[in-house]
């Protein structure tokens, strides 16, 4: 070990990182998660929302078609192509785009 | 969900199981083991408890945002001292005002001097280098750290510094000739 990396050990055991930095850490964390998590679940809704305000209609037929393309069969297939992590639409995808 | 008997799980694991569950707790383990290393680098660099704190807290942060970015071509932990270097010379810009911190003329110096052995540099006593890192300008104390304390390679410290490898290799140069000056002001030859 040389005398850079006993200088580094040295800092370490008197400088110990305060028990403050975790918890902030790891509340800021879960609040990135839940943000991620509602960004999730209600940005596909937006679009409809849209045309709602705009005084348009959503046809049956296409919610179905849109429902019908998410069924467990599809998105497996899906999930197989993509990456862990990686997945369009995905908290790590929101990740991505807030980076 | 506990993560017991983990502790000899390599990085690459730990990463890839919280990738694949969100886990908090596999997140948790990769803080454990760096939280220390990153904290004394901030506060060896930023020489403020208070800014060290902070820094400690974003650069893990930006770990979380891009942990799925990280690509195993190198080692988890010379991504993270990666982020942490740049980190804080950003945050020293920024404080210091200065728009950057490793100047662009450093590959067009021209190179008088012969190098300095690393055995010079490495048979300094702990204390002494402290002092002697400590009185050198920020850019050349962390390209130093790079390269003797985390054993970062010249191709790794240029792509984590964004510049050319003989860029880099000057730049090393020209820090271990400083190191070598201000050890001789503070304590001569001895």
């Amino acid at each position: 070990m040389n005398n850079f990396k006993r200088l580094q050990e040295g800092e370490e055991r008197l400088h110990p990182p305060p028990p403050e930095i975790e918890d902030n850490l790891f509340s800021n964390l879960h609040i990135l998660k839940l943000l991620g998590e509602t960004v999730e679940l209600y940005v596909p809704r937006v679009g409809e929302l849209f045309i709602s305000l705009l005084g348009g209609s959503i046809k049956s037929s296409s919610r179905q078609e849109f429902s019908a393309s998410q069924d467990s069969s599809n998105l497996a297939k899906k999930d197989e192509d993509i990456p862990p992590g990686k997945g369009k639409g995905t908290w790590n995808n929101f990740q991505d785009e807030l980076d | 969900m506990g993560t017991d008997g983990c502790s000899k799980m390599t990085d690459i694991d730990v990463i890839r199981k919280y990738l694949k569950t969100q886990e908090p707790s596999y997140f948790s383990l990769l803080y454990q083991k760096y939280a220390g290393k990153i904290y004394g680098k901030c506060i060896s660099l930023l020489k403020e408890e208070a800014l060290a704190k902070d820094a400690t807290q974003e650069i893990f942060i930006k770990i979380f945002m891009n942990l799925c970015k990280f690509e195993e071509q190198s080692k988890f932990s010379t991504w993270v001292y990666s982020i942490t270097y740049n980190y804080c010379i950003d945050t020293i810009r920024k404080k210091k005002k200065l728009k950057n911190i490793f100047s662009n003329d450093m590959e067009k110096a021209p190179d008088l001097e012969d190098e300095v052995p690393d055995e010079k540099l490495l048979a300094m006593e702990v204390s002494r280098l402290k002092v002697v890192l400590d009185n050198m300008p920020p850019g050349d104390k962390a390209v130093l750290m790079m390269k003797y304390q985390d054993d970062m390679l010249i191709k790794e410290i240029a792509e984590a510094l964004s510049k050319t490898e003989s860029a880099i290799k000057m730049k090393i140069k020209r820090a271990k000739h400083k190191a070598q000056r201000v050890y001789k002001e503070l304590y001569g030859a001895r």
